[in-house]
C-alpha cells in the first residue's frame, strides 16, 4: 500500500486539500492505520497550536525576573562595594524573592528552548513514526524514538531541576499541607516517569512510550511551575 | 422530674449568647462599590489560610465587593478612574479561624481573576472570562462564562454548564465537568476527572494516576484525547457516534463494548492496540495509557 505523502497528510489534517484529493486521502486513511494515526497526531498538534493564545503578553513580573536574573550575575560585585546593604532590614527576604524569580526566569528560558525542541521532534517524527500509530506492522527505526528524545529529555530534566530548586527555596513559606501535597504529586509523576523510562529502555523504538514520557515530564514541569508560583503562606 | 422555668430558660439563653459573643472573634465589614465598564476586569487576591469567595455576574455597570474579614485582616483596592479595571487585595491572618467571606459582584461580561490559598470559590452567572486559582478547597462554576481557567493544587473543580474554552487543572483534586465545550482541557495528577455530559469539539483529558470517566459526545470533526499513566479510563459514548478510535496501552487491558473489534498485541512493540470506526467515521478519539485499564462502553 502506498502511504500518503507528508504534504497530503498535512493537507488532510488541516482540511486544505482539494475536493478530489481529500476524497482520495479519506479513502486511504479509512483503510490505513498508519496514516490514520499520523493524521490524528497532526490534528492533535494543530489543535494544540490553535489552543495557544493569539497574543502572549508577558506578565510584568517576568521582566522584573529577567532583569533580576541578569542583575544577579553582578550581585557579588555590587554587594562587595556596599556591604552595609546586607544589614538592611528585610534584605534576606528581598534576596529570596530575587532568587525565586531568578529561578523562574531561568526555567522560563529553558522552557522556551524545550518548547522548540518538542515542536521540532513532533514535526520531524510526527507524520510517520509518531503519535497515534495503530496497527501491528509499523516499521519504526530501531531505537530512533529513544535517541531523538534524549536531547529533549535532558532539557525537561534541566527545567524540572531549576524549578525544583526554586520550590525548595520557597518551601518554608508554604503551609506544610501545601508543601506535602506538591511533593506527593511530584513523587507520583516521578514514579510514572521511571516506569515509562524503563519500558522505553526495553523497547526503544516505541514512539507511544516517548509520548507518554513527554506527557509525564510536561505534567511535572507544570506542577513544579505552579508550586513555585504559589503565594506565601498558602 | 425537674422542670425548667421560663426565667431560668431566659437566663441560660442570655448566658449562652454572652459566652458566644466572647469567643467569636471580632470581624470587620467590607463594602466597596465602584463603576466598572461592562467588559472591564477585576482582580481579587486573598492571601491567608482560609477564605470563602463568591463571584456573581450581574447586569450592572459596577463592581461591588462585600463581606466580612477578621479584625486585623487587611483589605485594600479600588477601580481605575477610567472604570476599565479594578484590583482588590485581602491579607488574612486567619486569627481565631475566621475565614474571609467575600462576595464580588461584577458586570456579567467582565473578566475576573481570583487568586487565593485555601478557599471555597463559587462563581455563577458570568458570561465573560474567569481565571480562578486556589491551592486547596474547591472551585465551583455555574453559568456560562466564555472562558474559564481554573487551577487548584489540591482542591476540587466542578463546572456545571457548557463553557466554550475551558482549562481545568489540579494535582490531587477531582475535576467534574458537565455540559461540554468547544475547546476543553482538564489535567490532574491523582485527581479523578469525570465528564458527565455534553458534547465537545476538542477535548483533552489527562491524569497520571487519577481515573478518567467520560460520558458524552464529540462533534463530527472534533477530537478527544485521553491520557493516563495508571488511571483507569472509561469512555461512554453512543455506539453510532461518527468517530474513529485509536486506543493504546502498554501493559493495561482494553475492553471494548462498542464493536466486536478486539485489541491486538502489536507485533513489533510491547503494546496493546485497538483501532476501529463507528458511524462512518468523523471525529478522532485517541486513548492512551501506560498501565491503566481502558473500557469503551455504550452510552
Amino acid at each position: 500500500m502506498r502511504h500518503l505523502s507528508d504534504q497530503a497528510l498535512n493537507g488532510y489534517a488541516d482540511g486544505s486539500l482539494g475536493e478530489a484529493e481529500m476524497s482520495r486521502a479519506e479513502r486511504h486513511v479509512a483503510e490505513c492505520a498508519r496514516c490514520r494515526g499520523a493524521a490524528a497526531g497532526l490534528r492533535g498538534l494543530l489543535a494544540r497550536a490553535r489552543a495557544l493564545p493569539l497574543d502572549v503578553e508577558p506578565p510584568p513580573e517576568l521582566w522584573a525576573a529577567i532583569t533580576a536574573s541578569i542583575a544577579s550575575r553582578k550581585a557579588p560585585e555590587i554587594e562587595s562595594r556596599i556591604p552595609a546593604r546586607r544589614a538592611v532590614a528585610g534584605a534576606p527576604e528581598r534576596r529570596g524573592r530575587w532568587h525565586r524569580w531568578g529561578g523562574l526566569a531561568a526555567a522560563a528560558v529553558l522552557l522556551v528552548a524545550l518548547s522548540s525542541s518538542i515542536t521540532a521532534l513532533l514535526v520531524r517524527d510526527g507524520a510517520h513514526a509518531a503519535p497515534r500509530v495503530s496497527g501491528a506492522a509499523v516499521p519504526e527505526r530501531g531505537g530512533a524514538a529513544l535517541a531523538s528524545f534524549a536531547a529533549t529529555e535532558a532539557q525537561y530534566v534541566a527545567v524540572a531541576a531549576s524549578l525544583e530548586e526554586t520550590l525548595a527555596a520557597r518551601r518554608a513559606s508554604l503551609s506544610p499541607e501545601t508543601a506535602a501535597a506538591v511533593e506527593r504529586s511530584v513523587r507520583a509523576i516521578d514514579a510514572a516517569i521511571a516506569e515509562a523510562r524503563a519500558a522505553l529502555a526495553r523497547d526503544p523504538a516505541n514512539q507511544a512510550l516517548v509520548e507518554m514520557l513527554s506527557a509525564s515530564y510536561e505534567q511535572k514541569v507544570d506542577l513544579l511551575r505552579r508550586g513555585a508560583e504559589l503565594p506565601p503562606r498558602s | 422530674m425537674r422542670t425548667i422555668t421560663p426565667s431560668l430558660g431566659r437566663s441560660v439563653v442570655t448566658l449562652c449568647a454572652l459566652v458566644a459573643a466572647s469567643v467569636l472573634p471580632a470581624q470587620q465589614r467590607v463594602d466597596r462599590r465602584y463603576a466598572l465598564s461592562p467588559a472591564g476586569s477585576v482582580r481579587l487576591t486573598v492571601v491567608g489560610p482560609r477564605s470563602v469567595i463568591r463571584v456573581v455576574g450581574w447586569q450592572r455597570d459596577s463592581v461591588a465587593i462585600t463581606g466580612t474579614i477578621a479584625e486585623g485582616d487587611r483589605f485594600d483596592g479600588g477601580v481605575l478612574a477610567t472604570g476599565a479595571a479594578g484590583k482588590f487585595f485581602v491579607e488574612s491572618r486567619g486569627e481565631g479561624g475566621v475565614p474571609a467571606r467575600l462576595e464580588l459582584r461584577v458586570p456579567a461580561r467582565a473578566r475576573v481573576w481570583v487568586k487565593a490559598g485555601s478557599a471555597e470559590v463559587d462563581a455563577r452567572d458570568m458570561a465573560g472570562a474567569l481565571d480562578l486559582n486556589i491551592v486547596a478547597g474547591s472551585i465551583r462554576v455555574a453559568g456560562r462564562p466564555r472562558e474559564l481557567n481554573a487551577e487548584a493544587m489540591d482542591g476540587d473543580i466542578t463546572v456545571s454548564e457548557p463553557v466554550p474554552w475551558l482549562r481545568a487543572k489540579t494535582a490531587g483534586g477531582a475535576i467534574t465537568l458537565r455540559g461540554g465545550g468547544e475547546d476543553v482541557a482538564a489535567s490532574s495528577v491523582s485527581g479523578r476527572i469525570s465528564v458527565d455530559e455534553g458534547s465537545f469539539t476538542r477535548g483533552r483529558f489527562e491524569t497520571v494516576t487519577g481515573d478518567i470517566d467520560f460520558s458524552g459526545g464529540v462533534d463530527r470533526q472534533g477530537m478527544l484525547t485521553f491520557d493516563s499513566h495508571s488511571g483507569a479510563v472509561v469512555l461512554r459514548v453512543p455506539p453510532s457516534l461518527p468517530a474513529s478510535y485509536d486506543v493504546t496501552t502498554i501493559t493495561g487491558e482494553i475492553s471494548n463494548e462498542l464493536t466486536p473489534a478486539r485489541a491486538l498485541l502489536a507485533a513489533e512493540r510491547r503494546a496493546r492496540e485497538l483501532g476501529f470506526t463507528t458511524g462512518g467515521g468523523g471525529a478522532e478519539i485517541v486513548i492512551r495509557t501506560f498501565k491503566g485499564p481502558i473500557t469503551l462502553r455504550r452510552q
